[in-house]
């Protein structure tokens, strides 16, 4: 059987080599490219210091991120599994939904009364969608009173209508029209505890974000909420900061569809914002 | 890396060779931030990142016999093994059937060769990345850390693929020209 070898037209073949180096040591050569790289290094000596540089720097790549810290019971679930044998999680064929288990609520959740409050502030938002529904069904007139009346019948704190109020014409721009309301919940991405709720409309370009316990940030920091596409492309929605209280309610537009993202995520930047994160996600949830 | 810290690294290697559960505790201690780390910047979730950890120490312990210190630092092996696993996982996930275009091994030998000190120092590497273009970074990103090819990053961006080969390409090229005149500026 006759073996293929290809011959190298020197110095075209090395010229090709080098052209692909960079993109072999990445990983982004396809099955003939790779080829091609292998079989050429033979015969191109002159290349091989180079590749190893590239080598080296994607090597480096893998140090670029600043270390997160695992969850906590990650530990135990290892040393536990290493006590069985052959014991694999990625064994199993079936396909985990991408960020499925971020938008899951937690199997065991205890109702404190952060959560409570949250949860307090997103029924009232629902309660002005509510409003709104009816207003476009010519049911409700739409003012100030009548809002903070039923808003404080459902006994929200002074504070919570004061900033309800202060966002109404937003979140009623934002929603009317909409039919189908989604929610979520940003969770950390150091142990998921609750961060803040999200309330977005499929198909829609405009969500909210509400928190009432978010961690203290530094002066000179801002929270920067991100869309994020499934090539892990970030699309910055804004920065905001929370109150003295540590809450927030704030409202993002999109220019495309909400849902056709795969994660909104949270990170904190320099103040004033960043064009691409600095920082990995402190806060994330499924789209 | 000091000399100290890779002595210790084959000092735990030997214990869990010998099959010392506390060595594989001593090891994710040391490494699982690491690991973690790797595994969530390519799957960006936390559970599936927290799964790809634990499958990577797993095979450390059962699979210990398959790293050679020769080849390559045990950070190295095992960041790369990380990284190879969540690629994977991330193709599983995305229905994505693309072999691995570089072996893991080819990847490794071209690694172990070289003094890799300075690639693990995060805020030097991350000095000269953010001299790159954003477009340099994207594909960067795209290829290292979701495992496509150049077929599939000028698919999934919509470029020409002459145009993402040159973005590739020039971004690396750019990256070792940064590197060698910070090796250059450091020597004097």
């Amino acid at each position: 059987m006759e073996t293929h070898r290809i011959q190298p037209n020197f110095p075209t073949d090395c010229e090709r080599l080098a052209e692909l180096m960079p993109a072999y040591a990445l990983g982004a050569t396809d099955a003939d490219e790779t080829r091609l790289v292998e079989s050429l290094m033979q015969h191109c000596p002159e290349f091989q210091a180079e590749l190893k540089d590239y080598a080296g720097l994607a090597q480096g790549l893998l140090y670029s991120s600043p270390t997160m810290t695992p969850p906590a019971a990650l530990h135990d679930k290892i040393m536990a599994a290493a006590r069985t044998p052959s014991q694999s999680t990625s064994s199993r064929v079936i396909p985990i939904e991408r960020g499925r288990e971020l938008a899951s609520p937690p199997k065991t959740r205890r109702i404190t009364p952060i959560v409570a409050t949250v949860a307090s502030i997103a029924a009232a938002l629902l309660l002005i969608l509510n409003i709104s529904l009816q207003l476009q069904l010519g049911e409700a007139n739409l003012d100030q009173v009548s809002l903070q009346t039923q808003i404080s019948a459902a006994r929200f704190t002074e504070q919570e209508v004061r900033t309800l109020l202060a966002q109404r014409d937003d979140v009623l721009a934002a929603f009317s029209g909409s039919d189908v309301i989604q929610n979520a919940q940003l969770v950390s991405t150091e142990n998921e505890a609750p961060f803040a709720n999200v309330l977005y409309a499929a198909n829609f370009r405009t969500g909210i974000i509400i928190g009432d316990n978010l961690p203290a940030i530094r002066d000179d920091q801002t929270f920067q909420l991100w869309l994020i596409g499934i090539d892990g492309t970030p699309v910055s929605m804004g920065i905001f900061q929370p109150d003295a209280d540590n809450r927030v309610v704030y409202v993002f537009e999109s220019d495309i569809p909400i849902d056709t993202f795969e994660v909104i995520g949270v990170s904190i930047e320099p103040a004033g914002g960043s064009p691409q994160p600095t920082m990995n996600p402190i806060a994330a949830t499924a789209v | 890396m000091p000399s100290t810290i890779l002595n210790e690294d084959i000092e735990v290697i030997r214990r869990i060779e010998q099959r010392d559960e506390s060595a594989l505790s001593e090891l994710y201690e040391r490494y699982g931030g690491l690991v973690y780390t790797i595994a969530y910047r390519v799957l960006q979730n936390n559970g599936v990142a927290e799964e790809v950890t634990q499958d990577t120490f797993l095979k450390v312990w059962n699979q210990i016999h398959t790293w050679d210190a020769q080849r390559g630092k045990l950070t190295t092996w095992l960041l790369t093994i990380t990284r190879y696993a969540a690629i994977d996982r991330l193709r599983q996930e995305q229905r994505r059937h693309t072999q691995s275009a570089v072996s893991l091994d080819d990847l490794l030998n071209l690694i172990g060769t070289r003094d890799d000190t300075e690639w693990q120092d995060g805020d030097f590497v991350r000095s000269l990345l953010i001299q790159l273009s954003t477009d340099q970074l994207q594909v960067i990103e795209l290829s290292y850390f979701q495992g496509l090819s150049h077929g599939e990053m000028a698919n999934k961006l919509n470029l020409p693929l002459g145009t993402v080969k040159t973005r590739v390409r020039s971004g690396l090229q750019r990256l070792r020209a940064l590197w060698l005149k910070a090796i250059e500026q450091e020597n004097g």
